[in-house]
């Protein structure tokens, strides 16, 4: 029995490193995806607006 | 004809963004641009702005992630029976886990924009009905504080901007007796479709403090021009708003017909603003230039021209 319990401990290792590895490669690019403020605005305007329009 | 109301407002406050002004209430989720703490549908004091709101998202989703990673951790040692691999699952949660935080860290600013795209994609309808019930709110003081009603109107019209809103806006604004010291808007209650009482409200602004008729103004003149003619007093209104575009020579220059059909009905300064500018430049509007020097030579014969002490812009650009 305890020799499986270090094959949970590889598992909890290999989730941890495949968690934050991937968690920070998107950390990493979402400076370039994100939008900026004034973007933000106008898409923010743009719904409100436009949906009252096809109303 | 009905007796204007002597109302003061306050001032407008200018955001950078049109979201700055949206406000979201932490306990109830309603979203409102009326007020800056207390929620107007669950009364709590617990209103915050898009910004702070994203922030507590964007701090909450990463403080999870932070504490999954230290879990796994935890988890790894718990398993590990010897102590060189509780050391290992140690150093390896630590490094791994400072990873993590140093990377969201670094994205921390971005993760707020992106947190707050998804909040509006997310709270679209919220925002729309938060809107809507502020509206009602303006719609509820129109008899009783119409001079607060209008307030109301034109803070909602910073996000929701439509015709209907900006002609109860306009109406609004005709049933007051407007000041130069007041914080008057333009731009934002130009509408789509024609507006007698924003024609009317347009001509009174021209007249009051000129600089606030800009493009869009004049646009909108030009467009319901025929419509504005027929209005009582619609050439006053034209030849005030021909009146406050001659302030500038990039006007000037884009609507000289316009300028040219009213010219007889500029007041003696603008006339003179007219010809100075034109006289400027030589060869360039000569339909023009000859229309206001024919006025001109109508209405004052041989008099001296008066110095222009009026304040438009001295750059003529």
């Amino acid at each position: 029995m305890s020799a499986y319990l270090i094959y949970l401990t590889y598992g909890m290792l290999g989730i941890l490193f495949l968690f934050t590895v991937i968690k920070s490669f998107l950390y990493m690019r979402s400076p370039k995806q994100a939008p900026e403020r004034a973007e933000l605005d106008e898409r923010l305007l743009n719904t409100l607006n436009d949906r009252r329009e096809r109303e | 004809m009905n007796k204007k109301l002597n109302v003061t407002f306050t001032p407008y406050e200018r955001t950078r963004y049109a979201y700055d002004k949206l406000r979201v209430c932490r306990k109830c989720g309603s979203y409102t641009v009326l007020s800056a703490d207390v929620c107007p549908s669950c009364g709590s004091r617990t209103l915050s702005d898009i910004p702070a709101a994203a922030r507590r998202e964007t701090r909450r989703s990463m403080q999870s992630e932070l504490l999954f990673a230290a879990l796994l951790t935890l988890l790894a040692m718990f398993f590990a029976e010897t102590m060189p691999w509780i050391g290992i699952s140690a150093a390896a949660g630590v490094v791994l886990t400072g990873l993590l935080a140093f990377a969201q860290r670094r994205s921390y600013e971005a993760q707020i924009r992106i947190r707050t795209d998804r909040l509006f994609a997310r709270d679209r309808d919220r925002i729309r009905h938060g809107l809507i019930q502020d509206i009602r709110a303006a719609e509820a003081r129109l008899e009783s504080e119409p001079a607060r009603a209008y307030e109301m109107l034109r803070e909602v019209n910073t996000l929701l901007r439509n015709d209907p809103i900006r002609g109860l806006q306009a109406e609004l604004l005709q049933t007051f007796l407007l000041r130069r010291d007041m914080d008057l808007l333009v731009d934002s209650l130009i509408m789509e479709s024609f507006s007698a009482h924003l024609a009317g409200y347009i001509g009174e602004v021209a007249r009051l403090n000129r600089e606030l008729i800009k493009e869009n103004a004049i646009r909108y003149c030009l467009r319901y021009e025929p419509q504005i003619r027929s209005l009582p007093r619609g050439d006053h209104i034209l030849a005030s708003v021909a009146g406050a575009a001659v302030r500038m020579k990039r006007y000037i220059e884009l609507y000289p017909d316009f300028i040219r059909r009213y010219a007889h009905k500029l007041p003696e300064d603008r006339l003179e603003r007219l010809r100075e500018v034109l006289a400027q430049h030589p060869g360039s509007l000569e339909p023009l230039k000859l229309e206001a020097d024919e006025v001109y030579r109508v209405r004052f014969g041989g008099r001296s021209p008066r110095r222009n002490a009026s304040g438009d812009e001295g750059d003529f650009s």
